[in-house]
C-alpha cells in the first residue's frame, strides 16, 4: 500500500492554492491544526474561502492577515476569552464577506455534501433573519406533500484540514476525544488532509481498529507535527495554552496590536521556530499524560 | 440561619425545579449555570433526565469545567459520547425537550440576537453568530438565561434575529422561562415576557429600570425562592471549582 505522508512543503505545492477554499476542522479551543493557518499566512496565501465549524484562532489569525475572501462558520469566538478580535474588526470595517449560517446549515450541509445530494429540505422551515442576509437559503415544494420546505444547498469544500491525535502512515486517523464534525467534513471534502500529533505503525493501528475515526481510504495525505494546534489544544494529550489565547485576544483588537503579534510570532517562522519561540518548557507544561 | 449564595446559584436553582422529569436536554458552550442546574436536577428532582453538554458529552455529572469543550473533563465523569452528526439529528428532529440559549440581545418574545448589534453589512459589533440557535424552533421547550440584565441586552426590536421566539415558527412550546441575575420572567398569552418573580433583594422598579420594553407585571410579584441547603450541597459538590460563586 502507498504511503500518504507528506510534508508542510507537498502541501502547498499539490493541495493548496491562491484563491483555494478550505475546511478546517475540530472544536472550539481544540483539534484545528494552527500550524498549517500560520503557513498559510507565511505563504502569502490569499483570497482564501473558509469553512469552520466552531471558529477560534486559526480562523481569526488567517482574517486577520488579509487573506480571506469568504468565510463561513455557524460561528467564530473565543468563548469564554471573549469574542474573536481580528474577525470583528473586519466585519466591523464591511471588509470581510461573511456567509451568515447557523449550525442547522452547516450540519445538513455537510449531510448534503457527503451523500452529494443537491440539497436537504428542513421539515420545520425557517424564519430568523439568516435568509434574507444569505440567499443560499432556498425554497422548494415537495413532490410528496405539496408543502413548502426551506434548503439547504451541500458544503462541498475543495480541501479539508483535520487533526487527529494518532495517524498511520495509510491515513487513519484516531481522535482521542471530541470528533466534532470532522468526519461529515472528511466525507463532504474533495480532498482531505489530516495532521497528527502522533504517527504509529499500521500494525499498531490495527489493534485499534475500533477507535478509528477517520478511516484512512477517505485521506489523501497525513502530515505529522509536534504541537501543530497550539495555543490550541489537542485532545488527550496537550491542553490549549489560555495565557497566550488571552495574550492573542487583547493584541489583535486593534490593527497594530495584531501586526504585533504576527510580527513577534508568525511572520518568516517555520513551525518548528514557532515551537521555540513559545518555548518547550513551556509546551511541556501543556502535556497530558494520556495514552 | 441565613445561607449565604450566589445569584448565579440561584438562577441554578431556579432553572433545576422547572426541568421536568425524562427530558432529553442541550446545553452549549459557556453555560455554567444550565449545566449545574441540569447536574442539580438529575440528583434532586428529575432523575430520569439527560444531560448533553456541548452537544456530545451524555449525562456529564459530578464536575463542571470552566472550558466547557475540555474533553479531559468529561472523559471520566460522563456515560457516553455522541459525535455532532447525532447531536444534528437529534436537534433537527425535534427529539430534545430543553434547549437553554442566550443571546446580546434579548426581546420580549424571547428572540435573540448572536450575530450584530448594528446594521448587519457594517455592524457595530459583530457577535460571534448564530451558533445552533437554529435549531431552537424544533425543540420542545427553551429557558433563556443571562447574567447581564440591562438595557443593552433586553430590547424591544433585535437589530437581527437568530431566534424569532414567540413570534416566529413555532411547532412546539417555545421560550417557557428567562432567567436572569435580577429576576425570573416567563411569558404571557400574547407571548411577551412577564415578571414571575424578583430575587431577593431586588425591587421590581430594578427590574423595569433594566428593561428596555415594556415588561408585563402581574398583581402579585413574588421573590424568587432561594436555594435550600439541600440545593447548595449537590451544587457545591458539582461546581468543584466555585464557578457559579465566582461569575457572582
Amino acid at each position: 500500500m502507498r504511503s500518504k505522508l507528506i510534508t508542510l512543503d507537498d502541501l502547498f505545492i499539490k493541495y493548496i492554492d491562491q484563491g483555494q477554499d478550505i475546511a478546517l476542522g475540530g472544536a472550539l479551543t481544540y483539534n484545528t491544526p494552527s500550524a498549517i493557518a500560520r503557513e498559510i499566512i507565511n505563504r502569502d496565501i490569499g483570497d482564501l474561502t473558509i469553512y469552520s465549524f466552531m471558529g477560534t484562532y486559526p480562523v481569526d489569525i488567517l482574517i486577520g492577515a488579509g487573506i480571506v475572501k469568504k468565510v463561513m462558520a455557524p460561528f467564530i469566538t473565543f468563548a469564554e476569552m471573549g469574542l474573536a478580535p481580528s474577525y470583528r474588526r473586519m466585519a466591523e470595517k464591511g471588509s470581510l464577506e461573511i456567509i451568515e449560517i447557523d449550525e442547522v446549515f452547516w450540519g445538513f450541509g455537510l449531510k448534503a455534501g457527503a451523500a452529494s445530494l443537491p440539497f436537504i429540505p428542513l421539515a420545520y422551515g425557517y424564519d430568523n433573519d439568516l435568509p434574507k442576509v444569505n440567499p443560499l437559503y432556498k425554497e422548494v415544494v415537495s413532490p410528496y406533500d405539496g408543502k413548502k420546505y426551506v434548503t439547504i444547498p451541500p458544503i462541498k469544500p475543495s480541501i479539508s484540514i483535520i487533526h487527529v491525535q494518532y495517524a498511520d502512515e495509510y491515513g487513519n486517523g484516531i481522535h482521542l476525544g471530541n470528533v466534532s464534525t470532522d468526519k461529515m467534513l472528511a466525507k463532504a471534502s474533495n480532498k482531505v488532509i489530516i495532521t497528527c500529533d502522533k504517527l504509529i505503525t499500521h500494525e499498531e493501528m490495527r489493534k485499534r481498529n475500533k477507535e478509528v475515526t477517520i478511516p484512512g481510504f477517505l485521506v489523501d495525505g497525513v502530515i505529522q507535527l509536534d504541537y501543530a494546534c497550539h495555543p490550541l489544544g489537542s485532545d488527550g494529550l496537550y491542553m490549549r495554552d489560555d495565557e497566550h489565547l488571552k495574550q492573542y485576544v487583547k493584541l489583535a483588537k486593534t490593527e497594530e496590536g495584531f501586526k504585533k503579534y504576527l510580527e513577534e510570532y508568525i511572520a518568516g517562522k517555520s513551525h518548528q521556530e514557532y515551537l521555540e519561540k513559545i518555548g518547550f518548557d513551556r509546551l511541556n507544561k501543556l502535556r497530558l499524560e494520556v495514552a | 440561619m441565613e445561607i449565604e449564595y450566589s445569584t448565579s446559584e440561584l438562577m441554578a436553582c431556579v432553572f433545576s425545579r422547572e426541568i421536568k422529569d425524562g427530558w432529553l436536554t442541550i446545553v452549549g458552550n459557556a453555560s455554567w449555570v444550565p449545566l449545574a442546574s441540569l447536574m442539580l436536577a438529575k440528583e434532586l428532582y428529575a432523575p430520569n433526565i439527560t444531560i448533553l453538554s456541548l452537544g456530545y458529552a451524555v449525562n456529564p455529572i459530578g464536575k463542571i469545567p470552566w472550558d466547557m469543550g475540555d474533553y479531559m473533563v468529561y472523559k471520566e465523569i460522563s456515560d457516553a459520547f455522541i459525535t455532532f452528526e447525532d447531536v444534528f439529528d437529534l436537534e433537527e428532529s425535534g427529539k430534545i425537550d430543553l434547549f437553554f440559549a442566550g443571546g446580546m440581545q434579548i426581546d420580549p418574545y424571547g428572540g435573540l440576537n448572536l450575530v450584530a448589534i448594528g446594521e448587519w453589512s457594517k455592524p457595530r459589533v459583530r457577535g460571534p453568530g448564530t451558533i445552533g440557535l437554529g435549531y431552537l424552533p424544533r425543540a420542545k421547550n427553551v429557558f433563556l438565561w443571562t447574567h447581564s440584565h440591562n438595557k443593552r441586552v433586553f430590547v424591544e426590536k433585535l437589530d437581527f434575529h437568530s431566534y424569532k421566539g414567540h413570534r416566529g415558527l413555532k411547532p412546539f412550546n417555545g421560550p417557557q422561562l428567562v432567567v436572569t441575575n435580577l429576576c425570573v420572567m416567563d411569558f404571557n398569552e400574547e407571548g411577551r415576557m412577564r415578571l414571575r418573580s424578583v430575587h431577593p433583594g431586588v425591587t421590581i422598579e430594578e427590574v423595569l429600570k433594566n428593561t428596555g420594553f415594556k415588561l408585563d407585571i402581574p398583581d402579585e410579584v413574588p421573590e424568587t425562592p432561594p436555594p435550600t441547603k439541600e440545593e447548595l450541597e449537590i451544587l457545591r459538590k458539582n461546581d468543584k471549582l466555585g464557578i457559579l460563586r465566582k461569575l457572582g
